[in-house]
Order: structure tokens, then C-alpha cells, then sequence
């Protein structure tokens, strides 16, 4: 037996470049997708400017100059859907006219915004200052004296500041006026986690389908048939296929966990047992599935060529791009119990989001082990024609 | 001593009847040819032997024990050489053959030694290290040999183990075959569709054709039972197909083919056989550049048996 799992562990080199692409590409999406929760992070605002005077465009260059935002200028409509589809955290809107109305009170800049981030407070605060001090009275002060200055004509500065200060202080510079958009994330930190554990399942599926694959492709068939007319038993060849492939897939999807352990500061909950209960049922059920997506094709290269689409397919249908409470058709909602990832996503949910503990886990692990015999009884189907 | 019996051996595939209720058995210490053209039914015959088909019917007797109802009783006496390689080809020679050494139990300085032994006698000592993909095609199958014979097995079974590969690992292939046998003692079922092969080789030949086997016995045996027809290849500069059917005429001759350039004239004893085809060929416009009169062989024995060539 143990001659049998070593051999297959050195059959296994071929696959350590997939092993390996798989968790950098899983690490490497949940950082992209992930990065708007991380601390260096920069919000996104888009800024849309209708007026289009020398005051309103001095506003802007000066929030783009700004360190805590990443402003960018766009069109109304672009910006809305931005800001709609939570791209941005908000719009900043200089309408049209805006110059000339701060001069008789009525200039409004808009300020839309989606949920509820703390940096709002911190933008429009910068917005504020930044409009003050343009339309401010330094400025204006400043202006006027060079054309005193230029017309040859004295002026009293202290008088000047004076009663432009009083003007000033009585007007409204700016009037902010929020509109919310509800946003789909109840609590930002989830995202991260949701994406992190969607990644995961979904990439470490690539290596134990091709990892069952590989045991099965058509040279292993003549070395599968060698073994058998050797003194070997069919429980050894079995056997060791499954050690084999549930270790690599443990030490993938432990790979990637730990990674984001390390690397994103992820908590992975209270209850260790918990999650490597989650994983072991996923990773049998995912070896099961493997195992009959082999039984459908006859080549490798069939076997490559469908199991990106099922593994791809399966893993949106379960969950593990977006939550399944988003996908509105009940239909789909309802098909993806057949798929492991959606009882991995909801028993990793439970342990690493809801921070539970054995008692949670009970559901999705048991239908993640139903599904694995399902899949095994439907796998030896075509094993039973053959011979 | 009688090492295999087979008997009433059948084996229904789908839609092919493969294996037809055939007999035969091997002495120990005998190289037996299955010698049969495509399809015959020589591989399966060989995956019943070996345990990795179960039959339809009939029985295989294996040192008085039934594999069928007992498969460990051949398994581990026995060599399997499949028809397609069966090795790990991103391992290196030397693992595969540590893998199937201890496939069958050897550990240790056993095994280490029966490595080094067998990889001398296959002649792939000095790439052991190397990955069996960047082998020939000769290698390979030498190598598909080697792991068989790790075990000392007392049974060898050989299913056209060289095919598609030149002619010097041939050769060796052969010579391995002969001293496995000879120095080592093992019995040998030997297939192939070459019958040149299975003539240097075995001491006794079964045919197979259509899942039958339709002779058995020595050459020279077989050679007489079939009353084999004189042969006679002729090569002549242009011209051939006007050959033929005039060659066709001559009412000693039984069967004319082209074949590599050849004229093959298989024809009934005939003392009048070589005037006539000089007279014959003489009515035509070429010139007759080679005349080769044949000895009888296995080839002959099959084409008076079946009508048609081994290969084609
Ligand atoms: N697994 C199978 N399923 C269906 N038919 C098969 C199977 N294996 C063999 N056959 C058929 O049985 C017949 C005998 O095949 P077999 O492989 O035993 O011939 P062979 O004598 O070894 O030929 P070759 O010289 O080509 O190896 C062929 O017609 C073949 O198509
Ligand atoms: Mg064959």
C-alpha cells in the first residue's frame, strides 16, 4: 500500500506547477477583489463637474491632489452607475452654475454615496475645506487688492477682510445633500472572507478533479490493467488513489488557507476541528466528483477540455463568485444544492464568518458526504461497462 | 510437466465473438508462439491467462489450480508483458522498476539487486535516472519487458512485445527472450503476427485466426500436417499487374500477390511450374530481375490454412 502511495505522490511532480498556479491565482483574485478592505487601501470617488469655471475646476485638481482619495473626473451617467454598482463610494457633483450661485447662496454641491463607509465623513469634510478656501476669503481678498493695486487706488486691507468675512460667515458656502444607495455587503469585512472562501474552494476543485483525472487517464488505464495481474488488490489500487488525493488535496486547500491567514489577516474562526471537517467532507465530495467526470470522458484531452466548463459552472451555481442570495431566479438557487462548493461555501460560512463551532456544521457536511456517494454510485456506471 | 491448461477457453465482447471455445496447454520450460494476424484474438486470449479478463467459458488451468475460481495462484508466478507500454512515463527507469519490484513483495538488497540485474539484461543501465518519456520507442519497450521479470517469474507472457520498434532492439528482445529461457529456465507464451519471430523463437506454434486456433504442433509439424504449396517470389522491372493475371493462368498456381514489390506465387507441386512462368512472363515485354524459390514456412502453413496473408 505504501509502495502504491508513493508511487503515486512522485506520479503527482507533473501537477505541483498546477498546484502551485492554482493558490497563487486564488491569493491573487481574493487581493484584487479583496484589496477594498485592506488598510493601504485608497477609496475610489468619481467627481463629476458641470460647472466648469476657474473655480470649479481648481476644486477638483485640488481633490485629485489628494492623498486619502483616489478621485478621477467622469461624465454624470458614468458616475451614477459607479457609484450604483458600489464601484465607487461616492459621487461628488459640481453642478452647473455653481460659481455664480455660491455668490447669491443657493451654490449646492451633491454628494451621493453608497451604504455606509466611514470615509464618507472624512470626504466631505475634505470637499468642504477645499471649497472654502477657494471661494474663501484669502482669495478673494488677494484678487481684489491686485486690482486696487493695478487701478492705482489705496485700500483699506483690514476693512476689506473685515466686512468680506462678515459676508461671507453669514452665507452658506455649500449645501450637502446625501442620497443613499443600499448596498448589498451587510458588513464589508464579510466580502473579503466570502471571496477569500469562494476562491479557495473554487481553485483548489482544479487540482483534485485533475489530481482524480490523472489516476485515470487513458496510460494510467495500462498501468491500472498491469496492476491488476500483479499480486496487488483492487483495495490497495483504490485505496491509495483516494489517500493520495485527499492529501494533496488537503495540503492545497491548506496552502491557500494559511495563506490567507498570514498574508490578509484573515480570521478562520473559533473552531479548528470545525474547519478541517468542512474541508475533509468538501475534498471527498470534490474527489467523488473527480472521479465521475472521469467515468464521462474517454481521452484526456476530453477530460480538459469539459471539466474547466463543469468546475467553472458548478463553482458560480454554488456560490463561490457571488453569494447565492443574489441570484434572483429561486430555480438556480434551489439547483445549487447539487453542487459541493454551495455546502463547502455554507459550512465554511458558518465556521469562519459566524464563527461557529461542530453543532453548525452538521448540515452542509452531510449533504456534502450525500453527495459524494452520489457521485461515486454514478461514477461506476461506466467503470461497469468496460469490464 | 504440465504448467497451463486451457481449456474451452470463450470470450464474447459486444458485438465481437473474440475467443471461440479454443484448447491448448504449455509444458514448462517451453517458449509457445500464438501466432495469429490482427484481431484474431491473441491479446484476449493473453488478458484471460493473466487474470485480467474473466472468461465467458471453459477454464485455465494453472499448476493444478483453477486462476478463474483462484486468481493469486498465476499471479504472482507471473510476468505480464502488455502489447502497449505500461509504465509510469514521468518516472525514471529505475523507479518504475523499484515501483513493480515491490509490486510483487521484493524488498531491500532483493530488490536493489534484481534492479540492477534486470536492467542489465534489458540494456538500460546507463539511463536509469532518465524519465521513461524521453526513452525510444525500443527502450520503452524493453524497459515494458524488464518489470516483468524483477519477480523471477516462472511464466512469462509476451503480447507482441516488438512491435513498432527497429531492428536491433528487436534483436536483443529476441536474444532476451532465448536466455530468459534457456539460463533462467522460465516457459515463455510468446505472440505475434511475425511468424519469422515465432519460428527463432518457440518450440511450438498454436495459430489463431478469428478466435479460433486452427493449427498447433513444431514447425516442421505444421509444415507437414498442411501440406504447404511451393513458393516462389519473382521480381521482374515493370509491368506487375499484366504479371499477375497471367501468372494467374497457369493451373498449378493457386494464389499470386504483389507484396513489397514482389510477386508471390503460391502453387500446387508442379513440375512444369517453372517453364511455364518463364513462358508466361516471356509473352510480356520485361525482364525477370529476381527469381526466388522459397523454403515452406509458418506463412505458407497459414495462407493454405486461411486463404490469406498474416499481415497486410
Ligand atoms: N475490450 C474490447 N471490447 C470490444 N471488443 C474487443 C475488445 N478487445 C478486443 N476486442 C475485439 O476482439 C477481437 C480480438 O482482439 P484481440 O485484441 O484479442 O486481437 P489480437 O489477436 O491481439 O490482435 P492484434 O494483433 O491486433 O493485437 C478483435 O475483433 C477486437 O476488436
Ligand atoms: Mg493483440
Amino acid at each position: 500500500m505504501l509502495n502504491m502511495i508513493r508511487v503515486r505522490f512522485l506520479e503527482y511532480k507533473p501537477m505541483i506547477p498546477v498546484f502551485i498556479s492554482m493558490t497563487v491565482m486564488s491569493l491573487i483574485l481574493v487581493y484584487t477583489f479583496g484589496i477594498g478592505f485592506s488598510q493601504e487601501y485608497k477609496p475610489l470617488v468619481a467627481i463629476v463637474n458641470e460647472d466648469n469655471t476657474f473655480e470649479s475646476n481648481r476644486i477638483v485638481n485640488e481633490l485629485i491632489a489628494m492623498d486619502e482619495f483616489e478621485i478621477i473626473e467622469y461624465e454624470y451617467e458614468d458616475a451614477i452607475n459607479l457609484v450604483e454598482s458600489s464601484k465607487v463610494i461616492a459621487v461628488i457633483k459640481i453642478p452647473k452654475d455653481y460659481s455664480e450661485n455660491v455668490h447669491n447662496g443657493t451654490g449646492v454641491i451633491d454628494f451621493i454615496k453608497t451604504g455606509q463607509v466611514m470615509e464618507h465623513t472624512a470626504l466631505e469634510l475634505a470637499v468642504k475645506s477645499i471649497t472654502e478656501r477657494i471661494f474663501g476669503n484669502k482669495d478673494y481678498i488677494d484678487g481684489i487688492e491686485i486690482a486696487y493695486i493695478m487701478s492705482n487706488v489705496n485700500m483699506d486691507r483690514e476693512y476689506l477682510e473685515n466686512s468680506i468675512n462678515d459676508y461671507y460667515n453669514n452665507r452658506p458656502i455649500m449645501i450637502i445633500k446625501s442620497k443613499i444607495y443600499e448596498s448589498e455587503a451587510k458588513n464589508t469585512y464579510d466580502s473579503l472572507k466570502q471571496s477569500f472562501m469562494g476562491f479557495t474552494l473554487f481553485f483548489s476543485l482544479f487540482t483534485m478533479v485533475f489530481g482524480i483525472g490523472n489516476i485515470v487517464d487513458n496510460k494510467q488505464k495500462r498501468v491500472w490493467h498491469r496492476q491488476i495481474v500483479s499480486p496487488i488488490t483492487g483495495v490497495q489500487i483504490l485505496g491509495s488513489a483516494l489517500v493520495t488525493g485527499f492529501l494533496i488535496g488537503f495540503l492545497q486547500i491548506g496552502t491557500m488557507m494559511m495563506s490567507g491567514a498570514y498574508i490578509f489577516n484573515i480570521d478562520l474562526g473559533e473552531s479548528m476541528i470545525s474547519l478541517l471537517l468542512v474541508i475533509s467532507a468538501y475534498i471527498i465530495s470534490a474527489m467523488c466528483m473527480g472521479l465521475f467526470i472521469s467515468g464521462l470522458v474517454k481521452t484526456e484531452q476530453q477530460l480538459s477540455a469539459i471539466s474547466p466548463m463543469i468546475i467553472v459552472s458548478t463553482s458560480m451555481l454554488g456560490g463561490c463568485m457571488w453569494p447565492l442570495e443574489i441570484v434572483a431566479n429561486s430555480f438556480i438557487r434551489n439547483l445549487s444544492i447539487i453542487t459541493p462548493q454551495r455546502w463547502a461555501m455554507e459550512g465554511l460560512r458558518q465556521v469562519i464568518i459566524n464563527r461557529g463551532g461542530l453543532s453548525n456544521i452538521v448540515e452542509p457536511i452531510t449533504y456534502m458526504l450525500i453527495l459524494a456517494i452520489v457521485f461515486f454510485g454514478l461514477s461506476l456506471i461506466p467503470y461497469r461497462k468496460v469490464t | 510437466m504440465r504448467l497451463l491448461t486451457v481449456k474451452g477457453l470463450d470470450k464474447k465482447f459486444k458485438t465481437v465473438h473474440a475467443v471461440k471455445g479454443i484448447d491448448f496447454h504449455i509444458e514448462q520450460g517451453e517458449i509457445l508462439g500464438l501466432l495469429g494476424p490482427n484481431g484474431a484474438g491473441k491479446s484476449t486470449t493473453i488478458s484471460m491467462i493473466s487474470t485480467l479478463l474473466k472468461p465467458d467459458g471453459g477454464d485455465i488451468i494453472y499448476n493444478n489450480e483453477s486462476i478463474i475460481k483462484n486468481p493469486k495462484a498465476i499471479q504472482e508466478n507471473l510476468g505480464y508483458v502488455p502489447q502497449e507500454i505500461a509504465l509510469y512515463p514521468m518516472l525514471s527507469g529505475r523507479e518504475n522498476l523499484m515501483f513493480w519490484g515491490r509490486a510483487y513483495g521484493l524488498k531491500g538488497s532483493t530488490l536493489k539487486k534484481a534492479v540492477s540485474e534486470v536492467s542489465e539484461i534489458i540494456g538500460i543501465d546507463d539511463r536509469l535516472k532518465d524519465k521513461v518519456k524521453t526513452y525510444s520507442g525500443g527502450m520503452q519497450r524493453r524497459l515494458n519487458i524488464g518489470v516483468a521479470l524483477l519477480h523471477n517469474p516462472e511464466l512469462i507472457i509476451m503480447d507482441e512485445p516488438t512491435v513498432g520498434i527497429d531492428p536491433q532492439s528487436r534483436k536483443h528482445i529476441l536474444d532476451t527472450v532465448l536466455h530468459l529461457n534457456k539460463d533462467k529456465g522460465m516457459t515463455v507464451i510468446y505472440t505475434s503476427h511475425y511468424m519469422e519471430e515465432v519460428e527463432y523463437l518457440c518450440n511450438r506454434i498454436c495459430i489463431m485466426d478469428q478466435g479460433k486456433i486452427i493449427a498447433e504442433g513444431t514447425k516442421d509439424e505444421l509444415v507437414k500436417a498442411n501440406n504447404p504449396k511451393t513458393n516462389i517470389h519473382i521480381k521482374i522491372d515493370r509491368d506487375m499487374e499484366s504479371a499477375i493475371v497471367k501468372l494467374k493462368t497457369i493451373e498449378s498456381v493457386e494464389t499470386v500477390i504483389e507484396e513489397e514489390e514482389l510477386i508471390k506465387i503460391i502453387s500446387k507441386q508442379d513440375e512444369q511450374l517453372f517453364k511455364n512462368i518463364i513462358q508466361v512472363i516471356g509473352e510480356l515485354d520485361v525482364t525477370i530481375l529476381s527469381m526466388d524459390i522459397q523454403e515452406p514456412d509458418l506463412e505458407s502453413v497459414f495462407l493454405s490454412l486461411t486463404g490469406r496473408v498474416l499481415r497486410d
